[in-house]
Formats: structure tokens, sequence, C-alpha cells
């Protein structure tokens, strides 16, 4: 016992150094998962990784001296790559979004219901996709950047039938409306309904692609239909659309939530 | 703190393993002989 005690005296602060890296490595892939540099990104880093380990454990000391001095290079290769992404990072760290609590979510979300039915309503169609965990600003780029304010009066005006905008997908990161007319993925699974359209297939799309939520609303019947990792749940009233946007967006449950409880 | 665990745990797997990759190479870098570190447990051993 003593020595275990005496071994994790000695060692802790290398396990929180671990930890910490394991931490930071882990936001970096969720941040950088999507974007086009992050290909590139993986494929240094198993370049790099895979040469040192080699050179460490065959004592290669050219390689490993070549490794030791391209490693600044590599550094300020990788600032100039990710200059885009490391902006926006350090501007969302800086931004209220990030702190943004649960209440004012909330408001969001009864803000978005408000103006889902409103749509519903007038059988505008629409198709939105809420950007959650994993990075869905590759799609972004295939519409028209917008980067405003979220507000039933926008989402409105994109979605009337004759403005230049209502094709396509809205994309909603961090409680902003980053871009609109974006063309998102199409599923390919043949087991779906025939009705559906090409706006469903591509809300559908989109959830397989990512963790993203899409809310879709039907141009021809009205209904509301919200999608989740390729579930479709259709035909939902205001009040179900609320409860199961807010299970999903606060409580974070997606994960275990099963095709069995969707249909609930 | 379960979901915080078990949420994306393949991904923070990997994580951990990467990073004690990492942590590994520039500790071996840095000290490749562990002299500073043992050097470090020598003097706290002086002084108790």
């Amino acid at each position: 016992m003593p020595a275990v005690l005496h071994f994790v005296r000695e060692n802790w602060t290398h396990a929180v150094e671990v930890g910490l890296l394991a931490i930071l490595i882990y936001y970096a892939y969720l941040y950088f998962r999507g974007t086009p540099g992050a290909k590139i990104l993986v494929g240094l880093a198993l370049v790099f990784i895979s040469l040192t380990l080699t050179s460490q454990l065959l004592d290669l000391h050219v390689i490993g001296w070549l490794l030791r001095s391209l490693s600044v290079f590599l550094a300020l290769a990788l600032v100039v790559i990710f200059q885009p992404e490391l902006r926006r990072a350090l501007t969302e760290l800086g931004s209220q979004h990030f702190f943004r609590s649960a209440m004012q979510k909330k408001e969001t979300i009864d803000q978005l219901a408000e103006t889902i039915f409103d749509l519903a309503r007038r059988q505008f169609g629409a198709l939105i996709a809420i950007e959650r965990d994993i990075s869905i600003r590759q799609f972004a780029s295939t519409g028209v950047d917008l980067d405003a304010v979220f507000s039933k009066e926008l989402i409105m005006t994109i979605f009337q039938p004759k403005t230049v905008l209502h094709d396509g997908g809205v994309i909603v990161q961090n409680e902003r409306v980053t871009a609109a007319a974006c063309i998102f993925p199409l599923t390919s699974r043949e087991d779906l309904d025939r009705s559906l359209g090409l706006r469903h297939r591509a809300g559908i799309g989109i959830t397989e692609e990512s963790d993203a939520i899409a809310i879709l609303v039907s141009e021809e019947t009205g209904h509301v239909s919200l999608c989740h990792r390729g579930i479709i749940e259709r035909n939902l009233n205001a009040e179900k659309f609320r409860r199961r946007l807010s299970q999903l967006l606060l409580l974070e449950r997606y994960e275990t939530s099963s095709a069995a409880q969707l249909e609930n | 703190m379960k979901h915080l665990l078990l949420h994306n745990w393949k991904i923070k797997l990997v994580c951990i393993v990467l990073a004690f990759v990492v942590w590994y190479v520039i500790q071996q870098n840095v000290d490749p002989s562990g002299e500073l570190q043992s050097r470090a447990s020598a003097a706290e051993q002086q002084k108790k």
C-alpha cells in the first residue's frame, strides 16, 4: 500500500498532464471535425506521431532530430492552415453564447416553436438544421452566409415562397442563423414513406451525417416533423414539438432515445 | 456524470490514448533520461 501511495504521489502530475491534453484533443477534434482542414490535421497528426514513435522505438537519431526541428514549422503551418477556424474559436470563446444558460435556450426553443407553427399555418415549406456537438459548417458553404440573430421575422422572410433564399435549408449555430439556402445531403434510405419529398430526405440526410436536429415544415400539408440521428418524427403538434426539442437540446438525451421512445 | 463519461466514449478513449502518446513523446524530448524528475524526487527526499 505505501508503494502505491508513493507511486501516486510521484506521478499524479503526469496524470493531470495527460488528462488536460486529452481534454484539449477531444475539444479540438469536436471543433475541427467536418471542416475542410480536418483531414489535413488528422493526416499530419498521424504522420507526426507514427514517425516520432518509430524514431523513439528504433532509436533513429537523424529522424528524431529532423522531427524536433520540423515541429516548430509544423506548429506555424497549422496556425496558417486553421487561421479561419482559430479566429472563430477565439471569437466564440469570448462571446456570450458560450455561457448561455438553459433558461435562455428555453426562450429560444419557445421562439423557434412559435416560428415553426406560424410557418406551418401559412403552409410555407421550411428546413432548419440546428447544430449540436458535430460541426455542420461544411454545409453552410453551399448556401448564403447570414450570421444573423435568430428571429421569427427573419425565418418567416427566408421561407417566404417567392424569396431567393427559400429553397434549401437554414443552419442555426449557437442560436444564430449562420446560413440560408444550404444544400444538405439526401438520405439514401429506401424504407422511407414514398410521400416524403426531397426536403424531408435532406432533413434526414443531414441528421445521418451529424448530430444536428432538423426541423421540417411540409409545403403541401403544413405538417411539422423533427429529425435527429436519421430518425424522423412526423406530424407533431406544438406541445409535443416543444417537449421533444427541449429534450434534445436541453437534456441531451438523444443518445439514449430509441425509436420506440420517439413514437410516444 | 454518467452522460459526461459515456457520451462519445470511443472518441474520448482514443483521445486519452493519443494524449498519452503525445505526452510521452514530449516527455522524451524534454527530459530523455528522466534526469530532471529523479533530481526533483531526490531533493524532496533530502528535505524529508
